[in-house]
């Protein structure tokens, strides 16, 4: 709730800006304020994929999203935009994995060692984003749009379960034992910031309507950089695909 | 306005390079170390020993030359092993092999060591201790604190458990007799309410000790009948204190109820051992000799229970035998009483 509301100070503060200045400069006054709604669809994932997952298997989990901005026209061709956005991103996956360092929990007990088996993960967070993008205009049809996004995590959820595999305690030469199934919960280790970079394209279907597509790719980790029960880092890489309305 | 679209196309070409390089190639190196199997080339087993601890105790009942024997051992895909499998080896003494896994960063010690011309007879004067491992069995002999110390890897400093056979001086014959006692447990998933102290002849193995326990004894050893001296009774020294309070199987105090303890010898047929779940019912049994729990008293009592045959011992096929003793009758259900303390000396089986 901190970050919520720190966020909406932030954006607030960056709307009269974006404001006053539109009204200060007549350079400005060119403003399209645009309300976008869709969804994202992708996956939280190592990079690059490890040789120790196979048969990755992903379902589709669609995470919408809504967003308003602010757009300035400096120039016809370039502008400046800023958002506010509520989205969720989702993912759900399964995997083989091979003799990977876990930290699983059995018997509500942190267990530590490496696992080969089968391995699903589900995850679901929901995020306040600032996008900051720049537009470039390439004709009246099409918009490219770079710039980045700082992402506060509202609630997330990041959990799962390992199965039909065995576990070797502590390294790989340690004991070793069957596991039928055992759940694992990582929800707490969500980082509350995330950021990265947007790339993408606004086509125009009317005067007023656009259809986006843009990537998202995190920059940062998805989980706490000190935590250690998956040996990787994970990146939130995620495609949107909305409509935008020009108010 | 130039450096802007530069930039975009530089931006889609390092995206498109990142998908291009998102996978790692190649096969994953094997990081275990295990030796699997193993078995000699003088076939004197019946059978693959499939290994699942570092210590590797093999027991012969025959009288054969150990000082020069091959063994015959698999390994993880793709490791190696020094010293080489095939290579015969004096096994009087404990041989050490060392196992490297595939990608070199793991090793893994193992020693081998036969026993041979066991007799049946136990007066539990020698103990050893598990090579890399910290609890004590008699020598020739497994036990469940196999599964304990395996649990207690992956447990907690604070939910440790205590090792429950342990060898005692209060013995009837000689310095030591087995103590078997049994402790109360957590009562979690992988921890049950109770665990009973249990000493046997085969091996226990620890891959089903949280996924399914009533596996992990492996029971029964090699018998060379010579067609005549058949297993006739079963004997041994025993002291049992049962525990006050009885815990049934859903964990839960039954004052009805008060613990004994289980001391028997199966004689069966085949090359694979028996488990908790068929010791005493498998059809491929041929006698048993089960002592009536209520015989044991508080000080050291002599045991003398008869074999009875459910059918002749067939000749031409591979038979094994095992002793087992439990500290909880019910054990191997999670039931008993905490504390329930048998000690056992002197155990023989007498052939006819």
């Amino acid at each position: 709730m901190k970050f919520l509301v720190k966020t909406l100070v932030i954006i607030f503060y960056i709307f009269t800006i974006l404001n006053v200045k539109a009204e200060e400069y007549s350079l400005f006054n060119n403003i399209d304020y645009r309300l976008k709604a869709g969804v994202n669809l992708g996956a939280s994932t190592p990079m690059p994929i490890p040789n120790r997952l196979s048969n990755l298997s992903w379902s589709p989990n669609i995470g919408p999203f809504i967003e308003l901005s602010i757009v300035v026209f400096p120039d016809s061709n370039i502008g400046l935009s800023a958002g506010t956005k509520i989205e969720y991103k989702k993912m759900d996956v399964s995997a083989s994995v091979y003799q990977l360092y876990s930290e699983i929990n059995i018997d509500n007990l942190l267990t530590k060692g490496y696992f080969t088996g089968t391995n699903e993960t589900h995850l679901d967070v929901s995020y306040l984003t600032i996008p900051l993008q720049g537009i470039y205009k390439i004709n009246h049809n099409l918009e490219f749009v770079l710039g980045f996004f700082a992402s506060f995590n509202l609630d997330g959820n990041f959990y799962g379960a390992v199965k039909n595999g065995y576990i070797r305690a502590g390294d790989p030469t340690g004991e070793r034992t069957d596991i039928e199934f055992s759940e694992f919960d990582f929800s707490d280790e969500l980082r509350n910031l995330d950021w990265g970079c947007i790339g993408g394209i606004n086509t125009y279907l009317t005067k007023k309507l656009y259809l986006n597509f843009q990537i998202n790719l995190s920059l940062s980790s998805l989980l706490n950089t000190n935590f250690a029960g998956i040996p990787y880092k994970l990146y939130n890489l995620y495609s949107s695909l909305g409509l935008m309305y020009n108010i | 306005m130039n450096i802007f679209s530069e930039l975009l196309v530089k931006f889609f070409f390092l995206f498109s390079m990142f998908f291009l390089y998102s996978c790692e190639q190649g096969n994953p190196l094997n990081m275990e170390a295990d030796i699997l199997t193993i078995n000699f080339v003088e076939n004197i087993l019946i059978q693959d020993i499939k290994v699942t601890s570092s210590t590797i105790n093999i027991y012969l009942d025959t009288n054969i030359d150990l000082s020069n024997l091959t063994p015959i051992i698999t390994i993880s895909k793709g490791a190696s092993i020094i010293p080489s499998s095939n290579i015969p080896q004096d096994f009087r003494n404990r041989v050490i092999y060392k196992v490297t896994s595939e990608d070199g960063n793991w090793t893994r010690e193992y020693s081998i060591k036969i026993f041979s011309n066991f007799n049946w007879e136990e007066d539990f004067e020698n103990w050893t201790c598990g090579y890399n491992e910290d609890f004590e069995v008699p020598l020739g002999w497994s036990s469940g604190d196999a599964g304990v110390a395996i649990l207690n890897k992956f447990l907690p400093n604070y939910l440790k458990m205590y090792y429950l056979t342990s060898k005692s001086t209060n013995s009837y014959n000689g310095k030591y007799s087995a103590e078997l006692k049994s402790q109360k447990g957590i009562g979690s998933e992988i921890v049950p309410s109770l665990m009973a102290g249990s000493i046997f002849i085969g091996n226990f193995n620890t891959i089903y000790a949280m996924s399914d326990r009533l596996k992990c004894p492996q029971f029964g050893a090699i018998f060379h009948y010579d067609g005549k001296s058949e297993p006739d009774r079963l004997t041994g020294w025993i002291k049992y204190v049962p525990g006050e309070e009885y815990i049934n199987q859903e964990g839960v105090l039954d004052k009805n109820c008060s613990d004994t303890c289980s001391f028997y010898a199966i004689l069966f047929e085949g090359i694979e051992p028996l488990n908790a779940y068929n010791v005493q019912t498998s059809d491929r049994i041929i006698a048993k000799a089960i002592m009536n729990g209520k015989e044991a008293k508080s000080f050291y009592s002599y045991v003398d229970i008869p074999f009875e045959y459910s059918r002749p011992i067939p000749k031409n096929v591979p038979l094994q035998m095992t002793i087992v003793a439990s500290s909880s009758k019910y054990g191997d259900i999670f039931s008993g009483a905490p504390n329930s303390t048998l000690n056992i000396d002197d155990v023989k089986i007498i052939f006819k």
